[in-house]
């Protein structure tokens, strides 16, 4: 299997250099965490209706922060013009895409896992239904992970791109943030009179289709 | 060249503009002279007729840029006629469409606050109108901002496909969210005959306004490539080669 | 005369625009096993563009690029696994050693062994003391041999160079010359771009002059195709 070798090996040299720079993961859990802080006092007044903006502050969080992995995620590709020797090997595109997806997934994943405990102490949120949370809360970043590793791409070299990026992503994944808070709030426990398998079901199939979507179109766009 | 106003339009496109000012018009006749005064809602009823035929046209817009990102995409941006069209294409069916959204957005409000009280709901279609609008706008800063080379071009087009599947599930979502729209045209409603005569020519002025300016634009885009050719065989002769 | 592979690297009347200028203007050259091909021109004579165009990082308007690969035109996968560049960004990533680099190029390029033959690697571009240091702690004419290196892990059988020699000492640059007439030398074939006549007199077997985007000369190498080259582009 050379295509997963190939995808072994970019992830490899993602995490090596992350590892040794943290430019990604420091700036995202800093980040998310005065977020958090940065709510806490906005939504000061109310506690008791926490599990009313509970979830979306959650979500907030996590699309922001997401947001500023992904302005950082190909800056390491842009230096030495890396990103081209990547595409001018005899590597699938397919295999770099999903490789830089599945490590945005890792850096996101590790900034919730600091970040959401402290919403949760933050606010007194308790979790009543764990799995439907943590599958609410992966499922929806995968969505992020994906749109968002394919504008951040395109856009490694463009002016203003802390604003285009953004601009580019947040529409396309607004069905993630509606999802993602309605199965968040069943996750805590909100009185709402809903089931959280359909919205599951929902997101499953964003991410498939859009993992399907994404990965033809890395290659078309990249080389276009 | 003749330099006048008309002389600058295709004869077929003055002919669209022509029909599309008779049709302008008609259907302003047949909204204030036609169709009848609705009971509870009175005049503002004639939001509509502009409201939900900007709707829909930009709609129709949106897939029209989606197909032509798709087809600048499978064509891998190789310089060449079909290339320039659909690209050209992308760009007036979006910036026509940032106009028709501006119109939808404006009018959906007035009618809210007259029907239901309130001036936005985050009712689905409305939403959704809210969405194409944003799309477009992101369609428009991209090839703005990204680059007017084929790297730019080519992450414009990528979002106006990626939109099309983003759309339904945007509109599913927001369904499920719950909203009230009136379901006035497909459900049986626009029984009077007078309120559906304004309502299919308003429809059709809004075709043939939204035609004339995407097919100016898109000449626009083209009459800008040949200008770039005709600058580069210059420049070719000057060189010498 | 060569023992490898036959194959031919085709550039037919290569033209390239940006904006309402061209870059290029009809460019051809062809490049085969042992040939050594300099590019030499003024600033802005299309050199790097060129490059570029040929390793398949930009595209072109007009004319066409191919490989032919024992008789036969090599698919876009085939190309770039037998086409190596060294752009003059030079494609190593700085928070990663030498070696870590070279192995992750020798990896992408599907080359069995990876380790050992990065090791190999180093050792030819006399890297091996400093190996396992930072790339970004190199100064650049350790950079420069680290990326051939990256050249030489590929296993591509052409080579694309962007004034190799930047950066290089006298030493280094003797090494350089000696590296590639050695690829030429086991049926590799290179192109490069030059603005010294001693380096491009010493190692080309053809010369091609190239102003605002045409080529004004086409010889063989040597000294006397390399005077009068770097005459054609003084005085175009």
């Amino acid at each position: 299997m050379r295509a997963l070798d190939q995808f072994a090996a970019v992830l490899r040299k993602d995490l090596t250099i992350e590892f040794r720079s943290r430019d990604i993961l420091y700036p995202m859990a800093l980040f998310s965490f005065l977020l958090v802080v940065v709510f806490s006092f906005a939504f000061l007044s109310d506690r008791g209706k926490a599990r009313d903006y509970g979830p979306g502050i959650v979500w907030v969080t996590v699309l922001f922060s997401a947001t500023v992995g992904l302005n950082r995620l190909f800056d390491r590709e842009r230096e030495n013009g890396c990103l081209w020797s990547l595409l001018l090997a005899p590597v699938s595109a397919g295999a770099v895409f999903l490789a830089k997806v599945v490590g945005h997934l890792l850096f996101t994943g590790l900034m919730e896992a600091l970040t959401l405990p402290l919403i949760l102490l933050f606010f007194d949120l308790a979790v009543v239904d764990v799995p439907v949370f943590l599958a609410a809360i992966a499922l929806g970043t995968v969505g992020v992970s994906l749109v968002g590793t394919l504008f951040s791409a395109m856009l490694m070299n463009a002016r203003m791109k802390e604003v285009l990026l953004p601009l580019v992503t947040y529409p396309v994944l607004v069905p993630v943030v509606i999802a993602g808070v309605k199965v968040t709030a069943l996750g805590v426990g909100a009185p709402l009179a809903e089931e959280p398998g359909p919205w599951l079901r929902f997101l499953v199939g964003f991410d498939m289709v859009f993992g399907v979507v994404t990965l033809l179109l890395f290659d078309r766009m990249v080389r276009a | 060249m003749k330099t006048g106003r008309f002389e600058d339009l295709t004869n077929a496109q003055a002919g669209l503009a022509a029909a599309a000012a008779v049709a302008v018009v008609a259907a302003l006749v047949a909204v204030f002279f036609v169709a009848p005064s609705e009971a509870t809602l009175g005049i503002s009823q004639k939001i509509f007729y502009f409201h939900v035929g900007s709707a829909i046209h930009m709609m129709l817009l949106f897939a029209l840029c989606g197909l032509c990102g798709l087809a600048y995409l499978g064509l891998g941006g190789r310089p060449g006629r079909a290339t320039a069209i659909v690209d050209g294409l992308g760009v007036a069916t979006a910036e026509v469409g940032v106009v028709l959204g501006a119109i939808v957005l404006v009018t959906g409000p007035l009618w809210a606050r007259k029907a239901w009280g309130t001036w936005w709901t985050w009712e689905p279609r409305l939403t959704l109108s809210l969405m194409v609008f944003l799309l477009f706008l992101a369609y428009l800063a991209l090839r703005a901002f990204a680059g007017s080379d084929r790297f730019g071009r080519g992450v414009a087009s990528g979002l106006a496909v990626i939109g099309l599947p983003a759309l339904y599930f945007i509109h599913f979502a927001v369904e499920r969210w719950g909203g009230a729209h009136p379901q006035v045209v497909f459900k049986g409603g626009l029984q009077n005959p007078g309120m559906r005569v304004a309502f299919y020519a308003s429809l059709a002025a809004m075709s043939l306004v939204s035609a004339t300016l995407v097919s100016v634009r898109l000449r626009v885009e083209m009459l800008k490539g040949q200008l770039d050719a005709l600058y580069l065989a210059l420049d070719r002769r000057s060189a010498g080669g | 005369m060569t023992l490898g592979p036959s194959f031919r690297l085709e550039a037919e009347a290569v033209t390239r625009a940006i904006g309402r200028r061209y870059i290029l203007r009809g460019v051809s050259l062809e490049a085969g096993p042992g040939d050594v091909v300099a590019l030499v021109g003024p600033n802005g004579a299309g050199k790097t563009t060129l490059l570029h165009v040929l390793a398949g990082r930009s595209s072109h308007d007009g004319g066409r690029v191919r490989l032919r690969w024992e008789g036969r035109e090599a698919r876009r996968f085939d190309f770039r696994a037998r086409v190596a560049f060294l752009p003059h960004d030079l494609f190593l990533y700085p928070d990663l050693t030498a070696r870590e680099n070279l192995v992750f190029f020798a990896t992408l390029h599907g080359v069995p062994d990876a380790a050992s033959r990065a090791a190999r690697a180093l050792e030819q571009v006399g890297l091996a003391r400093d190996a396992d240091r930072l790339v970004r702690t190199y100064s650049r004419g350790m950079q420069q041999r680290a990326a051939v290196g990256r050249l030489l892990v590929t296993g591509a059988s052409v080579w694309l160079l962007d004034e190799p020699g930047t950066g290089l000492d006298t030493p280094g640059r003797q090494w350089l010359w000696d590296t590639l007439q050695a690829h030429a030398r086991a049926g590799g074939g290179v192109v490069f771009s030059s603005h010294d006549p001693a380096e491009v007199g010493r190692l080309a077997t053809r010369v091609l002059a190239l102003c605002s985007g045409r080529v004004v000369a086409d010889l063989a190498g040597g000294a006397e195709g390399t005077r009068q080259a770097f005459e054609a582009i003084e005085n175009p």
